[in-house]
């Protein structure tokens, strides 16, 4: 078997381990516990990333679209420094979107490989998209958290998300327009970037009352975000 | 009883045009219709080839569906009438809300009334509490016993210079609709000067075929290059042949572009030429050329090489001279909304990161016998306490 799937499937079993334990802590409260759901998210994320890197050294069957999938969740599994979360829910839905990630990346290794590459993202654009992919998953879990609990979410992995999106976006049509004269390439890839922003947008300069309306705009521009950079 | 001031209509659409929804709506729309663009082949227009293989490969992917999506537009969002009224409507609430950002910059110079529920703060000392604000380059001003601290003028600044990029942005990409036009696909070889159908511009490129020189104002981008040849043939006096390519009059010296395979006829020497880029081999300016001469009318393999560069082959008594003449395909924009575009880009990106990194902030203090009080957007370490 793939080493890279070994190491996904791993992630994926530890997370859901996770998702279990944290729900145990939720309800009752075991001293301890937090901190072993959060060493073993961290724990998760590092697997993840070593099975990337794998793929990327030598095991080239692995679809790209399962080398994103993998990579935004590693990106999304390490848990914050926060420790203010009230609800037995909190915990369980910021794993959510790493483990449906991972999941949903070791589901795609079973799936034909078509004339799609197997390697690492190395095209600058394509790894940063895959970066905001990355971090838009931690933004959406925050989201979830702050719909299912009423808990005010942690804002910076929304903002970074916007900076660099917004970064890659205004750069990508920067250098287009200084090469080819024309702002968009009319690549696949562009408009897929282009929409990932503008819903990003409306989450970020949208209505901030009240809060779980801006953490559902949130929440679809993160979805949209991650399955957009999921085909770049 | 009191009278209810009438409500006034203006003032009404003013907020709602300017309000936060109404910008997230227009936003998502376009949203959902460049996402629908990625997954839905668009229809590609002034191009009859392009179009053909769109329609066949829509036909194969969508089958009974496709006039159906078709009327419904799916595969003209860009060029729809709904896409278009988008963005106008997107314009005119980024003029709004950029006229009540000015506003806003404006007014808030001075002191503004506190917003909001007081809390007080526990064990905190206001000169204290002040010096740190001022640490983090919070602007203090003072009216006692009111204090207000906030970010003014940077925080309100990057709002109004990200409604004026992206107006800029929008204002640009309307120039191009109305005056702008672009050529895909243009090929191109070296030594050759190729006039811009429709325009007096034209736009040749070097030995490589590596840089373009065209006529002012138009930008070009080699999406690709290629090799090309100019061949000439000679019988053993040293007589040029005539050259036959299809669908064409003869010519002494034939240029042909190796975008496919290419075949002219040598009809005094009964002999058919084929030329094609050397398989298995990445295509380059100067990459190797499988060069087949075949006799006719039977049709027999007479010779065959693969030639690098320029060349000599004589096949019988006539002498075949190729001249490697590298062509690039080419993309010409005449874009006059560049300026507006390019500025509206760096206005966008640079206000909109500023608005990131240093979001509007105002908070009230007040001391009020002897206890701190706050109110408005308190930093987490005074908001703690959050007792009324």
């Amino acid at each position: 078997m793939l080493s890279s799937v070994i190491f996904t499937g791993l992630a994926s079993g530890m997370l859901l381990a996770a998702v279990g334990l944290a729900l145990w802590d939720g309800f009752r409260q075991v001293p301890g516990l937090s901190h072993a759901v959060r060493a073993i998210c961290w724990l998760a994320g590092a697997l993840l990333l070593i099975g990337t890197l794998l793929a990327w050294q030598g095991d080239h069957s692995l679809s790209a679209p399962a080398l994103h999938l993998i990579l935004m969740a590693a990106l999304a599994a390490p848990p914050g420094t926060h420790c203010r979360r009230h609800s037995p829910w909190s915990n369980v839905v910021l794993i959510l979107p790493s483990l449906i990630l991972a999941g949903a990346g070791l589901l795609w290794t079973s799936e034909p490989i078509g004339t799609g590459t197997g390697n690492l993202p190395v095209a600058l654009v394509e790894l940063a998209a895959i970066l905001c992919g990355g971090l838009g998953a931690r933004a959406l879990g925050e989201a979830l958290n702050e719909i299912v609990t009423s808990t005010p979410h942690v804002e910076w992995p929304s903002a970074a998300t916007y900076a660099l999106l917004t970064l890659l976006v205004g750069g990508t049509a920067l250098v287009n327009l200084w090469q080819r004269g024309s702002a968009w390439g009319g690549t696949a890839d562009e408009d897929r970037l282009a929409g990932a922003w503008l819903a990003w947008s409306a989450a970020w300069l949208g209505p901030r009352q009240p809060p779980r309306l801006r953490a559902a705009l949130t929440a679809i521009a993160a979805s949209l975000l991650i399955v957009l950079a999921v085909g770049c | 009883m009191i009278d209810q001031p009438p409500r006034d209509p203006w003032r009404a659409i003013w907020q709602v045009a300017t309000g936060d929804y109404l910008i997230a709506a227009l936003l998502l729309s376009t949203a959902a219709g460049l996402a629908i663009i990625t997954w839905l082949p668009q229809m590609p227009v002034a191009n009859p080839a392009a179009y053909a293989q769109w329609l066949s490969e829509v036909q194969a992917r969508f089958g009974t569906a496709t006039p159906t999506m078709q009327t419904l537009g799916l595969f003209t969002i860009t060029r729809s009438f709904g896409f278009r009224a988008l963005l106008v409507l997107l314009a005119g609430c980024l003029l709004l809300r950029l006229i009540e950002n000015g506003d806003w910059l404006w007014h808030n110079r001075e002191m503004a009334k506190p917003a909001g529920e007081w809390h007080r703060l526990a064990d905190v000392h206001l000169p204290n509490v002040i010096d740190d604000l001022r640490r983090l380059h919070y602007r203090v001003l003072s009216n006692p016993p009111l204090i207000q601290a906030d970010r003014w003028p940077w925080a309100d600044l990057f709002p109004l210079l990200a409604h004026g990029g992206a107006l800029l942005l929008l204002v640009g990409l309307l120039i191009i609709h109305l005056w702008g036009w672009r050529v895909e696909g243009l090929t191109v070889q070296s030594g050759a000067r190729v006039t811009l159908p429709g325009t007096e511009k034209w736009i040749a490129v070097d030995e490589d075929a590596r840089r373009a020189t065209h006529s002012p104002g138009i930008m070009t981008f080699v999406e690709a290059r290629g090799p090309g040849v100019q061949a000439s043939a000679a019988d053993s006096t040293g007589h040029p042949l005539l050259l036959q390519p299809p669908e064409a009059d003869p010519v002494t010296q034939l240029t042909v572009a190796l975008t496919e395979d290419q075949y002219f006829a040598i009809p005094e020497a009964q002999l058919v030429v084929r030329l094609a880029p050397q398989p298995g081999r990445a295509i380059e300016a100067h990459s190797p050329v499988l060069l087949q001469v075949y006799r006719s009318p039977a049709g027999r393999l007479a010779t065959e090489t693969v030639v690098e560069g320029d060349a000599e082959l004589t096949v019988d008594d006539v002498t075949l001279q190729l001249a490697s003449v590298p062509y690039a395909r080419l993309t010409a924009t005449f874009n006059p909304g560049f300026w507006p575009i390019g500025a509206g880009l760096v206005l966008l990106v640079a206000g909109l990161l500023g608005s990131v990194t240093w979001p509007v902030r105002r908070l009230w203090l007040r001391e009020e016998t002897g206890k701190a009080k706050g109110t408005g957007d308190l930093p987490p370490t005074l908001a703690r306490d959050g007792e009324p």
